[in-house]
């Protein structure tokens, strides 16, 4: 029974991981229709500056809630503003060109911000496990678990919930979803579609940060963190239907799950789990389990 | 038949090759070294360039680089096989045979699905092969000396010998890809990137056009990544690594895909690029690069050959001397 | 002699909406059928029904004989069912010639060719031939997406039909195509399409158009045949005059053009 307990706590584990990995992605690709392959590297951006502001804060003798605060506040302005100046000077331009030229802009960005960190941090592994370590331990099924992982499920299941109440229970939200379905009848009607596309590359980016952020405590924090988050987000967004936030949910569900099932049974074939859950996805619906059905074309 | 004009496409290839053949005496080794690492790097952008003329953008090309590479050395260090030719044609067949095969997979595929699930297959091969010890890991592998049908040339020899056999693998492959583009078969390519259905509507498979535009990257990508391995005597996971497509992708960019001598040109450049960026600013490459591929996505996103074409008609306008019709370059 | 298309009992569901519910109908060689019905009556449904775009929930579709259900476009093409589109399907980044050229290349043989040139001089000549029978030869060197609506409307027909199809669709040939050269336009295509004594099934919103020359006429209502037979019997039909044409014999000239040019 303890396996079945710890594939359980495992598979939520890394679902909430993946979840808050891919929900960025998700939420841009919802409403600005475009892959962000850069999302990896706001990912590992977020990573670093967290890194730097837990070293600060410790440096400073500030408790583990402040350690975290700080790791936050970092990656969301961090995020915030790379956010505004790549949409403003990138890809507000490229509104309505080709994909594969998009998608190019978006892979040079990634190319140049995982540059960037490597410059600062000398490319070397970084970590700050310190709020990690503070919060001890906590016992699930017999097992011993770091409660900041656990504690990590529920921040990934309130991001959930508030990005559900925004677009479901807010004016802004509609806004949003007005967007999402025809940009052009929303400006019709006086959205400003230019803010609504800027303000969500902002949160998508603030969002990727974030999630950077919080895995930074947990891992050695070093360059080229950001590919491996960028293919394996995209893995669970497109299992889940890509722009469908509870699709990116269903996804990181599915995901996680197969890759908790095995890491305790067939270790030797973990690493595959995430592409053999997304290609036996594909392989019965090719758009993925809640991608919205396609308007008639002809 | 009458009518069979001279193909200027073709007529080029055959010049450069052939100056390339004889100039290479006169050269210093190094640019020679740079041509023949551009003819692999071309090889493979060629294939990226009619996948993209197809609407696709493959971020996978590497996958059939590293089949290519590592096809040769493992063939030339299990098999104890040294003709290049013979390794060259092998590892081309495997790479187009893995293509087939993927693109049985991904020829439903469109947009940023095909895209992203090219790049999560080469992922998948790169982490494969740092781990496999028949591939040697992160390391790679060596490749011993190739004799050419015969020929076993040594010393400053071999090098020369390497070269010319890459312009010519080149030059041939690219002569088979124009007269595939050009035919009826070929025609198929850019309609699916413009209009599907028409074509299913006219009584054939997009799927088919896909899946063998897919076939012919692949091959050439693997013929790519042969000659890359021959020309370093090394093969190493990185030929499989998402950066190394991301270099194929920034040669069509940079060249346009007006025809398949253009991705040489671009590769000829990011070839000189790379090895003067690794000796003037070693730790900015990636931000240097990237920074490059903004910049024309942003401001040439037809890449270089539109600029030439947009600097010539410039020309002839200025010639004319009628400055109102200077209005009119900035048409679509 | 047999009848060249049937469709027996076909249905399609999207979902909880059942665009076309129970079909039977029946088309004879060389016959001209025109479809009318309003917006969402399930037309263009059923053509992507016949042309094998859709698959059918229920029924089956037989063609000279032979059980087509589910058979795709590319495959009932070859059969002989041709069809335009209500917004032409080009290839917009060619130019007129070339997309013939492609439609030729494509449809006169059985695959297209890794080995043979694209850019002979006897598909040249073939394809500006066509555009020339068709009347838009002059615009064989334009690009398609930039030739007037009607002329792209006709390249569509002469693609679709180059191969001398025994069963042809159009999807509102006359969408687009300005008020006062509809008429000429049909009476263009139906007899070019009777001399080869082409099956033609047609929409068309344009009752006139319909009532000229169309030998039969099916009307369509929600996804049901309401009526089939002869033009003048349909138009004087109780149902087809509460739910198609209404009391004045059609919709208002203003609103049909503004269809027109959706």
């Amino acid at each position: 029974m303890g396996t079945l307990s710890a594939i359980i706590v495992d598979a939520a584990s890394f679902s909430a991981w993946l979840f808050l990995v891919a929900v960025g992605l998700t939420l841009i690709f919802g409403v600005l229709r475009l892959l962000n392959i850069a999302h990896g590297a706001f990912y590992s951006v977020g990573a670093y500056a967290a890194i730097y502001a837990i070293g600060a804060s410790v440096a400073l003798g500030w408790g583990t809630a402040l350690q975290l605060a700080a790791a936050l506040g970092a990656a969301s302005v961090i995020g915030a503003l790379i956010g505004l100046l790549v949409e403003r000077c990138v890809l507000l331009r490229l509104y309505g060109h080709p994909e594969p030229l998009v998608l190019i802009a978006t892979y040079a960005l990634f190319l140049v911000l995982d540059d960037l960190t490597k410059m600062i941090s000398g490319g070397r592994s970084l970590y700050a496990a310190q709020p990690r370590d503070n919060l001890g331990q906590i016992a699930i099924g017999g097992l011993q678990y770091p409660t900041y992982d656990i504690a990590l499920i529920g921040v990934s299941l309130m991001v959930a919930a508030a990005a559900w109440y925004t677009l479901n229970r807010t004016r802004l939200g509609r806004c949003v979803t007005a967007v999402v379905f025809d940009s052009e009848i929303s400006a019709a009607m006086g959205i400003h579609v230019g803010r609504i596309k800027t303000g969500t590359f902002i949160v998508g980016s603030v969002l990727g940060c974030i999630a950077g952020a919080l895995t930074a405590p947990k891992i050695a924090v070093s360059p080229g963190i950001g590919v491996e988050v960028i293919v394996i987000a995209f893995a669970v967004v497109v299992v889940g239907g890509l722009g469908s936030i509870p699709g990116a949910l269903l996804g990181a569900a599915i995901v996680g799950l197969a890759r908790a099932v095995t890491a305790h049974l067939m270790p030797e074939v973990e690493v595959f789990a995430v592409y053999f859950a997304m290609v036996a996805v594909l392989a019965v619906r090719p758009h993925g389990l809640l991608a919205p059905v396609a308007a008639r074309r002809i | 038949m009458k009518g069979h004009r001279m193909d200027w496409t073709i007529a080029a290839l055959l010049a450069v090759a052939i100056v390339a053949t004889v100039g290479a005496a006169g050269v210093p080794s190094w640019i020679r070294y740079l041509g023949q690492l551009s003819t692999s790097t071309a090889l493979a952008s060629v294939g990226v360039m009619i996948l993209l003329r197809a609407g696709l953008l493959s971020f996978g090309q590497s996958l059939f680089y590293f089949v290519g590479g590592y096809a040769v050395a493992l063939i030339a260090r299990y098999g104890g096989v040294t003709d290049a030719l013979a390794l060259v044609m092998v590892a081309a067949i495997a790479a187009g045979l893995a293509a087939a095969i993927i693109g049985q997979l991904l020829a439903g595929y469109r947009g940023i699905f095909f895209s992203m699930l090219t790049l999560a297959l080469s992922m998948v091969m790169f982490s494969v092969a740092t781990k496999v010890r028949l591939f040697g890991g992160s390391d790679g592998l060596n490749i011993g000396l190739m004799s050419y049908l015969g020929y076993r040339p040594r010393g400053p020899d071999a090098q020369w010998a390497s070269f010319v056999f890459c312009i010519w693998v080149w030059t041939a492959l690219a002569i088979m890809t124009h007269a595939f583009l050009r035919s009826r078969f070929g025609a198929l390519i850019p309609a699916v990137a413009d209009n599907e259905i028409r074509i299913e509507y006219l009584g054939y498979s997009v799927r088919k056009v896909v899946w063998v535009a897919y076939g012919i990257a692949g091959m050439l990508a693997g013929a790519g990544g042969a000659l890359a391995g021959l020309s370093a005597r090394h093969v190493d996971p990185q030929f499989a690594y998402w950066t190394t497509a991301g270099d194929f992708i920034f040669v069509v960019l940079l060249s346009g895909q007006a025809s398949v001598l253009s991705p040489a040109l671009g590769a000829f450049f990011l070839e000189i690029l790379r090895s003067y960026a690794s000796a003037l600013f070693p730790d900015q490459w990636q931000t240097a690069f990237g920074a490059m591929m903004l910049a024309i996505v942003l401001f040439l996103p037809a890449g270089l050959d539109r600029l030439i074409v947009l600097i010539w008609s410039a020309v002839r306008k200025i010639r004319a001397l009628r400055p109102h019709t200077l209005e009119r370059g900035r048409s679509s | 002699m047999t009848d060249l298309l049937q469709c027996i009992g076909v249905q399609r569901r999207f979902g909880d909406f059942l665009a076309a519910k129970g079909i039977d109908l029946t088309v004879r060689h060389g016959e001209i059928v025109g479809i009318i019905g309003a917006n969402g009556a399930g037309k263009t449904t059923l053509f992507n029904i016949i042309s094998g775009y859709l698959k059918p929930t229920d029924g089956r579709i037989m063609f000279r004989g032979m059980d087509v259900t589910g058979l795709p476009p590319r495959f009932l093409v070859r059969q002989g069912i041709a069809r335009s589109f209500q917004v032409p399907q080009l290839f917009g980044r060619s130019t007129a010639r070339e997309n013939m050229m492609i439609a030729l290349s494509l449809l006169a043989e059985r695959r297209p060719s890794i080995l043979r040139r694209f850019s002979e001089r006897g598909l040249i000549d073939q394809a500006e031939r066509v555009l020339s029978a068709y009347g838009i030869g002059e615009h064989a060197d334009a690009v398609v997406a930039n030739i007037p609506q009607g002329v792209r409307k006709l390249l569509d027909i002469a693609m679709a039909t180059c191969a001398d199809p025994a069963l042809v669709l159009l999807d509102e040939p006359t969408s687009g195509v300005s008020s006062d050269e509809k008429n000429q336009f049909v009476s263009g295509l139906i007899e070019r399409f009777r001399k080869a004594s082409t099956a033609v099934i047609f929409i068309e919103h344009d009752m006139d158009i319909v009532r000229e020359h169309a030998s039969r006429v099916i009307a369509l209502y929600e996804g049901r045949i309401i009526a089939d037979g002869a033009a003048d019997v349909i138009f004087a039909d109780e149902d087809v005059i509460r739910f198609i044409t209404g009391a004045a014999g059609g919709a208002s000239p203003q609103v049909k053009d503004r269809y027109a040019s959706a």
